[in-house]
């Protein structure tokens, strides 16, 4: 089976002043469909910028990214646009609702963007049941709590059916009873087949995940099978 | 939900700033409506009041054209008077078909207010076909016909009484004329022989009203063969039109100047209002393109909330135009050289959908650099600081 994701000496530099930053400098990796990968690291390390390329929100200055079996670093901004709506769902620590739209219309986001009207009210209602937020359908962002808001992030990012979850931090604003709740989401999601790659300063949380990429200045330093994963 | 009930939405988010924006449009839009109405009613509402007079061409002793119409139209009082004794000459033209004399005059009544009466002759009644009379004409010297402002203002109905002490003479009301829109509304007619009487001007007008027969093709002629009488000076309606509409020009020039500078605060209100907005959500932007928003797609959202913006204060403001245009009516007649009687401003579909076009256009306009703006916002804002 083809790697869903693959880096190939992946580099990427940002300057600031005078001075050249190498983010990512030659990671090479691969992670195989339905993988659950943390990417661990202190803050600077690289793992931000890794999931930013990865998720085709920043293009890499030198090596190869590709993502479900095609190369994303050459292609065009409408190109990537459309990966990004169709292939990749995206979870910030900071949850990005839109505060004037309702539970469901911030869930039919990436559908409206992408033009699917098919099904979107049945798709949104049984992603809303199966992160067990069912009866806030109708309630405004400002009337959920902060592990509500991820949640809804969470089926969000799924409304298109992605192939690739990608997760920054995903747990950095909730206390741990909420952190658990959305960990164990992206547990049952990673069993159903789903692609996970999620970044996070929590080890205990980062023992979720299959496998765990610790990165330092750019690079990748370890990286660990997780054995004993909870069920 | 589309990309439309997505602007609509958002728009609520700073309910506030959005109403302002959209007062200052419908302001605009407003004063916009108010004048295209104007400028579609004032030449006909000038040509109406000329036919309604029935008068065709204006004999007086003045050559200014512009008070041979006030005076025709508003009346007032001018230092010369023309002979009673030139009418038959007149009437002797050939293509005339009626001639009446008017005398004019004007005096302080109750308060600040001053009565204007307008002798005339029975000439006069067969020229208002415009006229619906309750009651009837003059009976007898001591007849009075009151407009139907100036019977609303006296209290005075057929068969009543008035006495003016200023002019120290007594009337009997024996008509009364409908609303006519036009300045009619105020006078007081009483018959010419007496207005002669109790002004002290035997035998002299202050002009005389001709109606030609044809007059596509005798009002050269007719003018002509008046102007050999001596010592007398013929305008024409479509001359007192054509001198009035010139008139005017410049305080309609004045007027759209103003306007222009209304609908540039508008469309700079617009675009400060919109940039604002994008500028504080430029994170949102990010986060939108993230989870597969195109560019074009924020492009609509923000293009279409300036719209929404826009058409709303487009709305407003032709709704207050419109409901106010008896108000705006008073302040335009304010700066006007000379304005018809009635009202200019009427409502007119055309005037409307121009009107909403332009709030709309100026919006679209004015939404243009902020929706780029936001369109150029690249998915990797909303990861920057994370």
């Amino acid at each position: 089976m083809s790697d869903m994701i693959e880096l190939s000496e992946v580099r990427k530099t940002y300057r600031r002043g005078s001075e050249t930053i190498a983010a990512v400098d030659g990671v090479s990796l691969s992670i195989a469909p339905g993988e659950f990968v943390a990417v661990v690291g202190p803050s600077g390390s690289g793992k931000t910028t890794l999931l930013n390329l990865i998720g085709c929100v920043d293009k890499p200055d030198g090596g190869r990214v590709r993502l479900d079996g095609q190369e994303t670093g050459t292609l065009s901004e409408r190109a990537l646009t459309k990966i990004r709506g169709e292939k990749i769902g995206f979870i910030f620590q900071q949850f990005f609702l839109l505060p004037t739209l309702t539970v469901q219309e911030n869930v039919q986001l990436p559908a409206v963007f992408a033009g699917r009207n098919n099904n979107r009210s049945d798709r949104t209602r049984d992603l809303l049941e199966r992160v067990g937020l069912g009866p806030r359908a109708k309630h405004l962002p400002s009337q959920l709590s902060g592990g509500e808001m991820q949640r809804v992030a969470i089926a969000r990012a799924l409304m298109n059916g992605p192939r690739v979850l990608i997760a920054d931090e995903p747990t950095g604003n909730l206390d741990s009873h909420n952190a658990e709740t959305v960990m164990e989401i992206f547990r049952k999601l990673n069993r159903e087949g789903l692609t996970i790659v999620m970044v996070t300063h929590n080890a205990e949380l980062a023992r979720e995940a299959g496998r765990i990429i610790s990165m330092k200045d750019g690079r990748v330093v370890a990286a660990e099978q997780v054995t004993a994963r909870r069920a | 939900m589309n990309l439309v009930t997505l602007s609509l939405k958002d728009l609520l988010r700073k309910p506030a700033r959005s109403l302002l924006t959209v007062a200052g449009v419908a302001l605009a839009s407003a004063t916009l409506f108010s004048l295209l109405s104007f400028n579609k009613g004032y030449d006909a509402s000038l040509k109406k009041e000329m036919s309604d007079s029935g008068i065709h061409m204006l004999v007086s002793t003045e050559g200014c054209p512009m008070e041979a119409a006030s005076l025709a139209l508003h009346g007032g009082e001018i230092p010369k008077f023309l002979p009673e004794s030139r009418l038959p000459a007149i009437r002797a033209v050939p293509g005339v078909r009626a001639v009446t004399g008017m005398l004019i005059f004007s005096v302080p009544g109750e308060g600040r207010r001053m009565d204007l009466f307008y002798g005339v002759d029975d000439e006069f009644y067969k020229l208002r076909t415009n006229w619906k009379l309750k009651g009837g004409w003059f009976t007898d010297p001591h007849s009075i016909i009151l407009g139907a402002e100036a019977a609303r203002v006296e209290k005075r109905d057929v068969g009543d009484k008035i006495y003016f002490p200023e002019i120290d003479t007594e009337f009997k009301v024996t008509g009364i004329v409908d609303r006519t829109g036009s300045e009619d509304d105020g006078f007081f007619f009483i018959p010419l022989k007496t207005a002669q009487k109790v002004f002290h001007k035997e035998g002299k007008l202050t002009g005389a009203g001709v109606n030609i027969a044809d007059v596509t093709t005798q009002l050269d002629s007719v003018k002509d063969g008046i102007e050999q009488i001596p010592d007398v000076y013929v305008v024409t309606a479509q001359q007192m039109i054509q001198q009035i509409l010139a008139l005017v020009g410049s305080s309609k020039t004045l007027m759209f100047a103003v306007l222009s500078i209304a609908l540039v605060i508008a469309v700079l209100g617009v675009l400060n209002t919109v940039l604002m907005s994008v500028m504080e959500k430029l994170r949102e932007f990010g986060y939108m393109r993230c989870i597969g928003a195109s560019p074009g797609s924020v492009f609509q959202i923000v293009l279409i909330e300036t719209v929404v913006l826009c058409l709303a204060g487009g709305l407003l403001g032709v709704t207050v135009g419109a409901l106010g245009s008896t108000l705006a009516d008073t302040l335009i007649r304010g700066v006007l050289p000379y304005a018809p009687g009635g009202k200019m401003l009427v409502f007119d579909p055309q005037v409307f959908a121009l009107t909403l076009g332009v709030a709309v256009g100026i919006g679209a306009l004015a939404g243009l650099y902020p929706s780029w703006r936001a369109s150029s916002v690249p998915p990797m804002e909303a990861v920057r600081n994370e």
